[in-house]
């Protein structure tokens, strides 16, 4: 096959193979499972199509979040850019080129394509005039030099078509350069004819990603250039910083010169720490919403790990949550994760009562039966009679237990907030008062939530008589609010939280309301704040402690290759280890970076080079020792892989030909030093400084424990 | 502190070890002098050449120890669906990957077009990965004009494009290639499966482009703008010798690997670095005349190299550097003309000619003067003279 020989051909610095459709008998690509001792065969599919349905509900509803915490945002920078050039200080000796920051730490950097979007397509109807403006991205790696930035932004607008029209071509010869701003000027005066607009309300964005990131002696210079240039072009600037709004990074940066040409205007994001709270809240905590499986403590832990540690990024987030679902899905009685995942009856039993599907079925039996689903003693007689049918029914059940629970749970877990909140405003003292949502959300979810509302309702067992009359009302609020299924399960706390509202009414004692509200409180989040694992069959719809893929996302490639280099046998199955002596099958690179490891800052190659020459010499001796004579003729041979039985004093025959192997094996030896030499080298090990002769540097200064 | 060798820690068996921290190690050897031998590797250790450093490895195969990492190649559709899922991957760890992901670029073309990009080839250039990308049928469009990668961007964005994978060896060899496929990592229909290996390979990519998704919050059917990778983490420990990767290294030097890319853009790309027999074949082919300027310049370039400091010999990390002990054009032709070699600048410039076409002779205007050139050989001293000996004898 060509392509075979293409993609061996080291010479070749690109190969392209075609889309070969011919053969449909692999293509689908739904992986094998993981545990083939309790699957079925279909399973695989059915678990993909499953897990995309339900990440695809959660991220739906996260996008939507996502999107709302976006809105102001975009809203505020759109009447920015829209008041540009119109609003504006009187008596200025020059005009200001306008430059919006937005910080945008902790959002995905489409809230950018949301802006531009909105500013290219706004229409505004009330005074009927179509403004849309013109938006241009620059990213850092466009801007090294001041003419790439200009080319940049310039051809940025100049591609498209004054018109609107199709891409014209411009004849190079006969045009401005790309990197000059008369271009712009020109092309912009063409829009405005093309368009009648003679108030020039088209303005020309553009949107500096990474700003941060750009060179600061290229940004003054294009700041200047095109302040030269306003108001006849009105250029408006977005800039996305990353660091926060204060100390600001644009006045830490660039001189007050520069700074005095610009006129700064902050469009700061909501908290990023406090974002992802309510994403997570009203995601997975929301008594409306219902997600198809529960993340449970270690994800959201991982998530916010890595939401404050490294990149606090909602993109990240939604990849996180996506791997969780993914990872969950793996686990083959994940199928059953939505209602008749498996079809009607009649088909999930012909589907399930295969010879295939029986590892499957054997493993659902045991878990059914293993949960209290059935009743031991019956199950004792029933169990021979027992069907598929029967065996999903109690699923089903299962289903809905574990529903209702979670969605009582999340009702109750609200309610704790809410008393948590009312509390803190009224300034009432909390123990572990600067727990986080996401502390009290891993607590609650695994059932340890105790202490934190036993001490809640014992406050409001001494609320005072003036708050605790808001406080019912607030509870009051509350459970009205509560969808309707939730109203029929919880009508125990409703009733009494109704009638010590009712009790306020008749103005009885406060303090005996407070008790009585205190008690029933608590009794009703013992009942219902408890790990979601005592559920049957919870982990079907819950990740529960599984731990989270974390590596996925945020490896150690170093440990990766040191683990690799200094314990090599470790990644090599059982099979192929031999010897009680592992320094017997160390490669050369190994071998090489025990010297490496061993040696001070600068290493001489040629001492570098003895030590690797003595060592492959002493194993050679040890391999020698076990050897047996090759045969009658007994001529010296480099040393063989044979391993022998006999020992062996080694042979008199050493007459020229070991000569000749000697130099052999020292120009093999050689060869091998080089080959594992350049290969530290390609990892970047080694760094030759040229301070002195044939020495170099070390790179890595850990040393293994 | 009682020390422990490593030989004799027992086995971990964690995969990931605990380090002590680096900057103490740092501070440790920092403070202390370097002890060293004065042995110098390349005065004492004769280089090989190409032809007897890879028979070499091919004796040494059979008892060096190769470890093999079991692979099953039932990962290729967890990994295909991974891409499918909307991320893209990065392989790390110990070791070429290279085959795997070759067969990798074989399995997922059943799925759609796939370009493969070896970057760890000196000359590779974003053109070739574009031009590659160009016979996907339908992306480049009926003008001759180059295709962008706006254009491919664009041409993958469409929720009806075929799908295209992008396999890529060594991503960390070519920083420049790594930008610019951040901005194609993010269109729907682009997958990109790639392979690192330097330890500080993860330093190319920014924390706001790691963590960057497919996909717009806000509307799907328009192409996003952003720049990213989205990657997923596989470690990809095979322990398989860069072989293929280190083709273009220069395995006559120690630092070799390092310095290929700097090399192979000075010199004529084709030829790679200038071997012994090489030269044989050339000095067999021209005319005694011409052989003897050549043995001449070879043998004032050896006085030069052993006149100067023995240690700056050949600290020379290439070839290049043999200039410090190379001839002007002007001293040169005064000693072809004393020896009967040439007798004017004419004749003298026709027996060079060969020898420059060849790479036998290299020149450069002499650092300092103005306008004069120097000549040199860029051969290593004890092959220069190892070839001078041939040649004298063969002469004689």
């Amino acid at each position: 096959m060509a392509v075979d020989t293409d993609l061996e051909d080291v010479n070749q610095t690109t190969v392209y193979i075609p889309f070969d459709d011919s053969d449909d008998a692999n293509t689908n690509g739904v992986p094998p499972s993981l545990f083939p001792e309790r699957d079925f065969h279909q399973g695989c599919q059915l678990r993909f199509q499953t897990c995309k349905a339900a990440w695809g509900k959660c991220l739906k509803r996260m996008q939507e979040l996502i999107h709302s915490l976006h809105a102001p945002v975009v809203e505020s920078v759109v009447e920015q850019v829209k008041k540009s050039y119109t609003d504006e200080l009187p008596g200025l000796p020059y005009p200001e080129l306008p430059v919006i920051s937005v910080t945008s730490s902790s959002t995905s950097s489409s809230l950018f394509d949301e802006i531009s979007f909105r500013l290219e397509e706004s229409t505004d109807e009330l005074f009927d005039d179509l403004n849309d403006h013109f938006v241009t991205h620059v990213f850092p790696s466009d801007c090294a030099t001041i003419t790439g930035t200009m080319k940049t932004i310039v051809t940025g607008f100049v591609s498209r078509s004054p018109t609107g029209g199709q891409d014209m071509k411009r004849k190079p010869s006969a045009s401005l350069a790309a990197y000059d701003i008369a271009l712009l000027e020109a092309w912009y005066r063409a829009v405005c004819n093309a368009r009648d607009d003679r108030h020039h309300r088209s303005r020309l964005v553009i949107v500096m990603h990474d700003f941060e990131q750009l060179e600061p002696q290229v940004v003054q210079d294009m700041f200047e250039i095109c302040s030269l240039h306003i108001p006849c072009l009105p250029l408006v600037f977005i800039l996305a910083l990353a660091s926060p709004p204060s100390p600001s990074y644009i006045r830490a940066t660039y001189p007050h010169s520069m700074l005095a040409l610009l006129r700064v205007r902050d469009c700061p994001f909501p908290l990023a720490e406090k974002s992802l709270h309510d994403i997570l809240l009203e995601t997975f905590f929301d008594p409306v919403f219902e997600p198809d499986i529960m993340i449970g403590p270690t994800t959201i832990d991982f998530v916010v790990e890595f939401f404050t540690r490294h990149t606090s990024s909602l993109d990240g987030l939604l990849s996180i949550l996506q791997l969780a679902h993914m990872k969950h899905f793996e686990e083959p009685l994940s199928v059953l994760v939505p209602a008749q995942a498996l079809g009607r009856s009649k088909d999930a039993s012909r589907l399930l009562l295969t010879p295939d599907a029986f590892p499957f079925l054997d493993a659902l039996f045991a878990q059914v039966h293993r949960s209290a689903l059935i009743a031991p003693v019956e199950h004792a007689t029933s169990w021979r009679n027992a069907t598929v049918d029967l065996l999903l029914s109690s699923v089903e059940t299962a289903r809905d237990t574990f529903r209702m629970c979670a969605k009582l749970f999340r009702v109750a877990f609200r309610l704790v907030l809410l008393v948590r909140r009312f509390m803190l405003v009224h300034e009432h003292k909390i123990v572990q008062s600067d727990q986080t949502m996401p502390d009290l959300m891993c607590l609650a979810l695994r059932g340890r939530l105790g202490s934190v509302y036993g001490h809640l309702c014992s406050i409001v067992r001494n609320l005072p008589a003036a708050q605790l009359e808001d406080f019912v009302q607030e509870v009051h609020d509350f459970f009205e609010n509560v969808p309707e299924d939730v109203k029929a399960e919880e009508d125990e706390v409703i009733s009494r939280v109704e009638t010590a509202y009712k009790m306020f009414c008749r103005e009885e004692n406060a303090q005996e309301i407070s008790d009585l509200l205190g008690n029933w409180l608590s009794d009703y989040f013992k009942l219902r704040i408890v790990a979601l694992e005592d559920v049957p069959l919870w982990d079907i719809w819950y990740t529960g402690s599984t731990p989270f893929p974390s590596e996925l996302i945020n490896p150690s490639p170093r440990a990766s290759i040191l683990a690799g280099l200094i314990h090599p046998q470790d990644y090599v199955s059982g099979e192929q280890r031999n010897g009680d002596d592992e320094d017997d099958d160390l490669p050369d690179i190994s071998i090489l970076f025990k010297g490496y490891l061993e040696s001070a800052k600068m290493i001489n190659v040629y001492d570098w080079f003895q030590s690797f020459v003595v060592f492959l010499e002493g194993r050679k001796r040890r391999v020698e020792k076990t050897r047996i004579p090759d045969g009658a003729d007994g001529t010296f041979r480099t040393p063989s892989r044979k391993k022998g039985k006999h020992k062996q004093v080694e042979d008199e025959v050493v007459g020229e030909d070991a000569g000749e192997d000697e130099e052999e094996w020292l120009v093999e030896v050689q060869a091998r030093f080089i080959r594992a030499l350049q290969e530290l080298d390609y990892l970047g090990f080694i760094k030759h400084t040229g301070r002195k002769v044939d020495h170099v540097m070390r790179t890595v200064f850990d040393s293994p424990e | 502190m009682p020390q422990t060798s490593s030989t004799t820690m027992p086995p971990t068996s964690s995969k990931n070890l605990k380090l002590t921290p680096s900057f103490d190690a740092y501070f440790t050897h920092a403070s202390s002098r370097t002890r060293t031998s004065t042995n110098v590797f390349s005065q004492r250790v004769v280089p090989l050449s190409p032809e007897e450093h890879n028979a070499a490895l091919a004796r040494a195969s059979v008892h060096a120890c190769t470890l093999q990492v079991p692979f099953d190649s039932s990962s290729f559709k967890r990994w295909a669906r991974e891409l499918d899922e909307g991320f893209n991957i990065l392989f790390y760890g110990l070791g070429s990957k290279r085959g795997i992901l070759n067969d990798f670029a074989k399995h997922v073309s059943k799925l759609g077009h796939v370009v493969v990009v070896n970057a760890f080839h000196p000359s590779v250039a974003m053109r070739d990965m574009l031009v590659s990308i160009a016979r996907v049928p339908g992306v480049q469009s009926t003008s001759t004009s180059t295709l962008t990668l706006e254009r491919v961007a664009e041409h993958f964005g469409n929720s009806d494009s075929p799908h295209l994978f992008l396999i890529i060896h060594s991503l960390d060899r070519s920083p420049k290639l790594a930008r610019a496929i951040s901005s194609l990592a993010l269109s729907p229909h682009i997958h990109i499966a790639a392979s690192i290996d330097r330890l500080n390979a993860p330093l190319l990519f920014s924390a706001s482009q790691l963590a960057a998704r497919k996909g717009s919050f806000f509307s799907s059917d328009r192409p996003t703008k952003n720049v990213g990778y989205s990657w997923l983490w596989h470690d990809l420990t095979t322990l398989a010798p860069y072989t293929t990767e280190l083709t273009f290294a220069d395995r006559t030097s120690i630092s070799g690997a390092s310095s290929s890319r700097a090399r192979v853009d000075i010199t004529n790309p084709i030829s790679g670095p200038l071997t012994e027999t090489a030269a044989m074949h050339v000095l067999a082919a021209v005319t005694a005349k011409a052989k003897k300027l050549f043995s001449l310049l070879a043998a004032k370039q050896l006085e030069n190299a052993d006149s100067s400091d023995v240690s700056e010999v050949n600290s020379a990390h290439n070839p290049h550097d043999q200039q410090h002990f190379g001839l002007t054009y002007d001293a040169l032709f005064t000693l072809a003309r004393d020896a009967f070699i040439a007798t004017n600048d004419t004749a003298l410039r026709a027996l060079l000619g060969e020898f420059r076409d060849h790479g036998l002779v290299v020149s450069a205007a002499q650092p300092g003067t103005s306008g004069s050139e120097v000549l040199w050989i860029p051969l290593r001293k004890e092959r220069l003279s190892k070839l001078v000996e041939n040649l004298d004898g063969n002469a004689a």
